[in-house]
């Protein structure tokens, strides 16, 4: 029998016709783990807030049935499905920092469940359900608030929260994409045990098609509001049916790059690279406290090379990127091409145009109140001092095309291109100055993974068509396997291991990158 | 779509803000021909067969064939005497007042009710209500704007300046703002006004002292946002100089909290014209001005005339406004397209 059922389940927003879920039906059993797989705007997370009846009636109109054990939920009076929210599903959200309220302590946050509970539950349950997740230490993290906790730590306390009161069916709406890869498998592997432990259903919602296939038994994959596909995970993989899995499938599974790039010309040169922020002002220099974001760092790049940066957040990848831009002061030294230092860039400012950066959030990269033409024109106007209206036009225009975007953009603001589009903006942006060394700072983790795929194989034809040199730093395993000749992996400000990236992640030498490889779900 | 046209959509489909904001143009538009709709001068005359155009060009008495070497009152005995002769004649204003012209044959004693001459009646010195209303809200909206205009320049400099550069020079510059917005306005004020004479430029002068600093702070927060956003980081990757930043890119993104309060501040700078006019302390009393008919209201609580009528001119300047800056605001946190 099943727990949970769609029947002919549409979403449309009012007044629309274009619905946001398309009439989908699917059935959810007993302890069973379901998967929907999609971009974002698939209608995965409407899919999920409609079980808990969470859609907002003056926005989104429905038609169709939920059933929850064979209840309609729309037949359900508030009271009632007061009743079914916590005590029979209980959803677990993407942001944990924005899931908890910051003024309340962890305590009061989770006896709250306790209060609406109809069972009789009390402080020992509490303890017990964050021993499950896997949270040591219980009276101190009661007596905290969100933000003394870190970001793995609260989404673990979320989890706890939800399962609590013991619901017959989980949600989790991309409860890791906020987190690091290590934590990532580790909360997975949580919510795993506790599904099995608890006899539990888990509806588990991603944009990785690898992650639900490890953690899933059925997968639904949704595109443009309807489900394409629904299949068990060992079918799927082998036997996918619809074109949109397969590119899905295949997007995962791009080979190393191994072309040999000649080390002849040094694109960049880093050597015993320092950068310290102060964390404690003082009057007095020796109680000053500094934090070292990078620790005597030593990078090479080649002409026509790309070399992979690899590490979490905190790691001080940004940090890095940022002292290569000259963006911050640092110690040590970075020659550009040989000649560029931190002596003769801020003097010279045109030398800028040999080194560019594109950034990770396409959406705060590019000035809302600037035309694409504006926006194109001003590094050719300042940097490579073109007055000629028409030569700066006739380059703009090249430049996009070259992106793969079309001329008559450039009247247009940034606010009315998707994601995809504006990275490729700041692309052309950074490309029409022509310079030698570009750093990437994450270009495509805000983005969807098909979107990935395409600014992926842009950049790959790019360097080949200009011979440029790419510093590429994420922390995507997956991207840095693609597109890396070598890789530095870096921890806690200092890199621990480089070499070629086919050696690194067939042969890891430090068990830290060994951790991180695990955590990515890559097959080799 | 621009920002500020999506704004403009927004703004045109609520309709009271949209005609609120044409019905302040065109009033504002109007008084600032006042001169033409309210004034003892004619526009035209003819006088023996001559065209004369007083409300252009000054004559003396001794051009109409008069005695006296000064302007005439061109609605008193002379000229009066002159207009009744045949072929003769003059077009004067709708209301043939001025804000100073003192009404010598009003039949009651002033402050005088609504008559066939006063439409509103006269003030306690016999000039016409009608008259100083007009002068007093062209007067008064002027003032307004100066008093934004400067506030608005003063504060985004200090704002962008605290905001852009951070650190040590926001921190002193706080301090300082901090440190001059606890001086007491109205006692400098006050003291002012009893060392200097009174008048419009000194009133927009010691105002525009602090009237800036509300304002720095909103454009502070705007900038200190601003300056850690990736376009930021990018144009400086791109060469550009910090005041190239600051007004290329970060300036037209913090524009919106000054847009926003645009039609607050007007409607403020316009009701503290008219209490320091209404304590006295403000324009003298030449000056057409809303606060000192207040006063006068106060002062001559029969003379309903004169404490009635500025009262509607000044809540019906004060509600378009706000409706205006309602409209704006809704305009960009409401349901943009």
């Amino acid at each position: 029998m099943s727990i949970l059922e769609y029947k002919n389940y549409s979403v449309s927003l009012n007044n629309t016709s274009m619905p946001l879920v398309d009439n989908i039906s699917f059935k959810l059993e007993k302890a069973q783990s379901l998967g929907i797989v999609g971009e974002s705007g698939s209608g995965k997370s409407l899919t999920a807030l409609s079980a808990l009846g969470l859609l907002n009636k003056k926005t989104f109109s429905t038609t169709g049935d939920i059933l929850v054990n064979n209840k309609n939920i729309f037949n359900l009076n508030n009271r009632e499905l007061n009743e079914l929210r916590g005590n029979e599903i209980s959803m677990i959200f993407q942001e944990p920092m924005l899931s908890l309220n910051p003024v309340k302590d962890l305590h009061s946050q989770i006896y709250e469940c306790i209060e609406l509970s109809n069972d009789n539950l009390d402080e020992s349950d509490i303890k017990n359900s964050l021993h499950a997740v896997g949270l040591s230490n219980v009276s101190k993290i009661l007596s905290s608030y969100p933000h003394m906790i870190s970001g793995g730590q609260r989404q673990r306390f979320m989890i706890a929260m939800s399962i609590l009161r013991k619901p017959n069916i989980l949600i989790a709406d991309e409860p890791t994409t906020a987190l690091d890869v290590t934590l990532q498998k580790q909360i997975l592997d949580t919510l795993r045990n506790l599904k099995n432990d608890l006899d539990m259903s888990m509806i588990l919602i991603s944009h990785d098609i690898e992650l639900i296939k490890r953690y899933c038994d059925q997968i639904l994959v949704m595109k443009n509001g309807s489900i394409v596909e629904d299949q068990s995970a060992s079918e799927i993989f082998s036997n996918p049916q619809d074109a949109y899995t397969k590119q899905l499938l295949k997007f995962k599974s791009l080979s190393f790059r191994d072309n040999i790039i000649s080390k002849e010309n040094k694109v960049l040169e880093i050597e015993s690279l320092s950068c310290k922020y102060l964390t404690k002002d003082s009057l007095f220099k020796s109680s000053k406290e500094y934090f070292k974001a990078l620790d005597n760092i030593n990078i090479d790049i080649y002409q026509g090379e790309s070399v992979g940066i690899v590490g979490e957040s905190g790691s001080g990848k940004t940090t890095l990127a940022m002292s290569i831009m000259h963006l911050l002061s640092y110690e040590g030294n970075i020659k550009i091409c040989n000649s560029i230092t931190k002596d003769n860039i801020f003097s010279d400012r045109s030398l800028r145009r040999n080194f560019q950066i594109i950034f990770q959030d396409p959406f705060s990269s590019l000035s809302p109140r600037m035309t694409i033409s504006q926006i194109l024109s001003e590094g050719l106007v300042n940097l490579l001092k073109i007055t000629d209206r028409e030569k700066v036009d006739e380059m703009c225009i090249d430049i996009l095309s070259e992106v793969g975007l079309d001329r008559d953009m450039l009247k247009r603001y940034p606010q009315e291109f998707s994601g995809g589009q504006r990275q490729r903006i700041a692309i052309a942006r950074a490309l029409v100055l022509q310079p030698r060394l570009l750093i990437l700072d994450e270009p495509t983790s805000a983005l969807d993974v098909l979107v990935q795929d395409s600014i992926v194989k842009l950049l790959i034809d790019l360097q080949s068509k200009y011979n440029l040199s790419y510093c590429f730093i994420s922390h995507d395993l997956n991207l840095i396997k693609k597109m890396c000749h070598r890789t530095y992996v870096m921890r806690d400000s200092s890199i621990v291991e480089s070499g070629l990236t086919k050696d690194i992640f067939c042969n890891p030498k430090v068990d830290y990158t060994k951790e991180l490889l695990e955590s990515s779900f890559i097959d080799y | 779509m621009n920002t500020y046209k999506i704004m403009w959509k927004n703004f045109k489909s609520s309709k009271r803000s949209l005609y609120s904001l044409y019905i302040f143009i065109s009033l504002f538009t109007v008084s600032l021909f006042s001169e033409m709709i309210s004034n003892d001068k004619p526009i035209i005359m003819s006088i023996n067969n001559e065209i004369y155009y007083p409300y252009v060009i000054e004559y003396i008495e001794s051009d109409f064939g008069g005695e006296l070497e000064t302007t005439p009152d061109y609605k008193g005995y002379f000229i009066g005497n002159l207009l009744k002769t045949e072929n003769n004649w003059a077009i004067f204003p709708i209301n043939p007042h001025s804000y100073n012209s003192i009404n010598f044959n009003n039949a009651k004693p002033n402050p005088a009710p609504p008559s066939y001459d006063n439409l509103l009646g006269t003030d306690d010195r016999g000039r016409d209500v009608l008259a100083r209303l007009i002068y007093g809200f062209r007067l008064s909206v002027i003032f307004a704007l100066a008093l934004t205009a400067i506030g608005i320049v003063i504060g985004l400099f200090f704002g962008a300046v605290q905001g852009y550069f951070a650190g040590r020079i926001d921190l002193y510059l706080q301090r300082f703002i901090e440190i001059w917005g606890s001086m007491p306005e109205l006692y400098i004020l006050i003291i002012f006004a009893s060392i200097f004479e009174p008048s419009i430029l000194l009133l927009i002068l010691l105002l525009s002292l602090f009237g800036w600093i509300s304002l720095s702070d909103y454009v502070r927060a705007e900038f200190l946002k601003g300056r850690n956003m990736d376009y930021v980081n990018a144009a400086r990757t791109l060469g550009l100089t910090d005041f190239q930043i600051i007004v290329k890119h970060i300036l037209p993104n913090s524009l919106i909290s000054v847009v926003t309060f645009l039609p607050f501040r007007i409607s403020g700078a316009i009701l503290i014209l008219t209490s320091l006019d209404f304590l006295g302390l403000g324009v003298p009393s030449t000056t057409p001005s809303l606060g000192e008919l207040l006063s006068q209201g106060k002062d001559n609580i029969s003379a309903w005339w004169l404490s009635l009528t500025t009262f509607f001119v000044l809540v019906g300047t004060l509600i378009l406004l706000i409706f205006i800056g309602e409209g704006i605001r809704e305009s960009i946190s409401g349901k943009s397209s």
